[in-house]
C-alpha cells in the first residue's frame, strides 16, 4: 500500500519536532516554512530510510519540499 | 613535520573537492589526515590553536592512541569533505572527552554531511569507546543547530558559559555580541562518590543532579569548612587568548585559595580578557568554602558537570563558577529545550545578583539586525 503525506506526518514527532508544530503541518506545504529546520530535515530523511528500508540520495532529498513530495519519493523507491 | 611546514604543505597541495558527490561518514583512516588538515585550513586558516589537525603524523598518532576519535565525511571519490571528533580537551579527567569540531567543506554545506557525521558518531562512538566515561559539548546559543543535534543522544544541558566566544569567531553569521554556550554532558560509566553541594549554589546544583543516574553520597558543602593551612591549592590555569577567556581547573582547594582567585582575576583583567571560569571539585568538603570565596569575588553560578575531574584531585564532579571581567554585550541566547531554558534562566539570574550585590560586570543583550540568522554547519 502506498504511503501518504498524512502517514508521514505521524513520524515528525519521532525526530523531535514539537507536537504542536507537527500536528499543524499541511502535507502539501513546504516543511521548512512550517516550523521544521535544517536539523529536523536530515533527521526526518534518516528516519524514512530506516523505517522503509531505502536510501535517499542527499541531492534528491534536498529537492523534496513537502510531506507529499516525500511520500511520492518513498513510494517510488519502494518500487 | 612541524606545524608550519605541515600548513605550508596543506596550502600547496589543497584541491577543492568535486561538488555534488554522494557523501558517507565513517571512522578516520590514516590516509584521511591531509584531507582533515585541508578542512581546518579552509575553516580556520592557520589559526586553530591545536597542532594535531594540521600535522598528519600527529593526527594519525592521536587517533591510534585514542586521544582523538575522528569521524570523517567522504565524498564518493574518497575526498574528505567533513569531519567531527570525540577528543580529550580541558577536563582534568582524561576519561571525559569533548564532542564537537564538526566542520564541513564549503562546497558541501548544503548537504547532509554534518548530520551524517553526527549520526555516525552517535551510533558508533557514544557509549561505546572503551576509554571514555563521559562526554561534554559546548553548544553555541545564537542558533539551535548544535543544541538540536544533541537531543536524543543523552547529552543533558547543565551549564551556561556566558559570553564565551567573541563575535568575530562567527563572522558571516550576522551575529552581534559575544556568543554564549550551553554546556551539556553525557555520562556512560560512573561509580560511587561523595558530592559536597556548595551551600550558596545548592538549589541550582540539586535541580541539575536528577538529569543523570549518578551514584552520589550527597552532602552539604558548608562555607565554614576552611581548608587546613598545610593543604595546598592545586589550580591549573588555561588562557584562551583568541576568545579572551581564562579557565581555572581547581583540582584541590587549599590554603591561599582566596589569594589565588584574586590573583587570577587581576591577571585576566590585565590581559584584557572578558571571562574567567573556575571549575571547583565537588568531592572536597571545602567546595562550599571555595564557592563562597568566589561568590564574594563577584562570581556567579555557571553549571554543574559530573565527572569533570574524575579521579583527579578532589573530584569527580565540578561546579562551574564564572565572572565577567568587564561589561559585555551578549548575542541572543536561544534554547531548544525546557531544560536548556531552565539552565539559562538560573545562570542569568545569578549573574544579575552578582551585579547587584558586588557590583560585578554583567552581560547585556545586544540588539541584532532584523534579518534572520543563518544556521551554521560548524559545531
Amino acid at each position: 500500500m502506498d504511503v501518504t503525506g498524512v502517514d508521514l506526518k505521524a513520524l515528525l514527532e519521532e525526530v523531535g519536532v514539537k507536537p504542536e508544530v507537527a500536528r499543524a503541518v499541511d502535507p502539501s506545504g513546504p516543511l521548512l516554512r512550517q516550523g521544521l529546520d535544517s536539523v529536523d530535515f536530515p533527521s526526518f530523511c534518516a528516519l524514512l530510510e530506516e523505517r522503509y528500508g531505502l536510501r535517499l540520495d542527499d541531492e534528491a532529498a534536498l529537492k523534496l519540499r513537502t510531506l507529499n513530495d516525500f511520500a511520492a519519493a518513498v513510494n517510488g523507491l519502494k518500487g | 613535520m612541524d606545524r608550519k611546514t605541515a600548513i605550508a604543505a596543506l596550502i600547496k597541495n589543497a584541491k577543492d573537492p568535486v561538488p555534488g558527490q554522494k557523501v558517507t561518514a565513517g571512522a578516520f583512516r590514516p590516509e584521511d589526515a591531509p584531507g582533515v588538515g585541508r578542512l581546518f585550513v579552509q575553516v580556520y586558516g592557520e589559526d586553530y590553536p591545536v597542532d594535531d589537525p594540521y600535522v598528519p603524523e600527529l593526527l594519525i598518532e592521536a587517533n591510534k592512541s585514542g586521544r582523538i576519535y575522528t569521524v570523517v565525511a567522504r565524498a564518493a571519490d574518497g575526498t574528505v569533505v567533513g569531519q567531527g571528533g570525540v577528543y580529550q580537551s580541558s577536563p582534568p579527567n582524561r576519561r571525559m572527552y569533548e564532542y564537537g569540531q564538526i566542520l564541513v567543506d564549503k562546497a558541501y554545506r548544503n548537504t547532509f554531511a554534518a548530520f551524517r557525521i553526527h549520526k555516525y558518531a552517535s551510533e558508533n562512538m557514544f557509549g561505546k569507546l572503551p576509554n571514555v566515561d563521559a562526554m561534554f559539548g559546548e553548544a553555541v546559543c545564537h542558533h539551535l543547530v548544535t543544541q538540536k543535534m544533541s537531543r536524543g543522544v543523552d547529552f543533558f544541558e547543565c551549564g551556561l558559559e556566558v559570553g564565551l566566544m567573541p563575535e568575530e569567531a562567527y563572522a558571516g553569521e550576522g551575529v552581534s555580541g559575544r556568543v554564549s554556550c550551553l554546556l551539556h554532558v553525557r555520562v556512560d560509566h560512573d561509580r560511587q562518590a561523595d558530592l559536597f553541594v556548595p551551600e550558596c549554589w545548592g538549589g541550582q546544583v540539586r535541580r541539575l543532579l536528577p538529569f543523570w543516574p549518578l551514584k552520589r553520597n550527597v552532602k552539604q558543602g558548608g562555607s565554614g569548612h576552611v581548608p587546613a593551612a598545610d593543604e595546598a591549592t592545586d589550580m591549573a590555569v588555561q588562557q584562551f587568548g583568541f576568545a579572551g577567556v581564562t579557565r581555572c581547573n581547581v583540582a584541590e582547594v587549599g590554603a591561599q585559595f582566596a589569594e589565588r582567585v584574586a590573583q587570577e582575576i587581576r591577571e585576566s583583567e590585565e590581559l584584557g580578557h572578558s571571562l574567567i571560569q573556575f571549575y571547583l571539585p565537588c568531592g572536597s568538603p571545602s567546595c562550599g568554602y571555595a564557592a563562597e570565596v568566589l561568590r564574594q569575588a563577584g562570581c556567579f553560578f555557571g553549571g554543574f558537570s559530573p565527572l569533570w575531574f574524575g579521579s583527579a584531585g578532589q573530584g569527580p564532579d565540578a561546579v562551574l563558577v564564572q565572572r565577567l571581567l568587564r561589561p559585555v554585550g551578549l548575542a541572543p541566547i536561544k534554547t531548544q529545550s525546557d531544560a536548556g531554558a531552565m539552565v539559562v534562566r538560573m545562570v542569568l539570574e545569578d549573574m544579575e545578583r552578582a551585579g547587584r550585590e558586588f557590583g560585578a560586570p554583567v552581560g547585556v543583550p545586544v540588539p541584532q539586525a532584523a534579518a534572520e540568522q543563518p544556521e551554521s554547519t560548524q559545531g
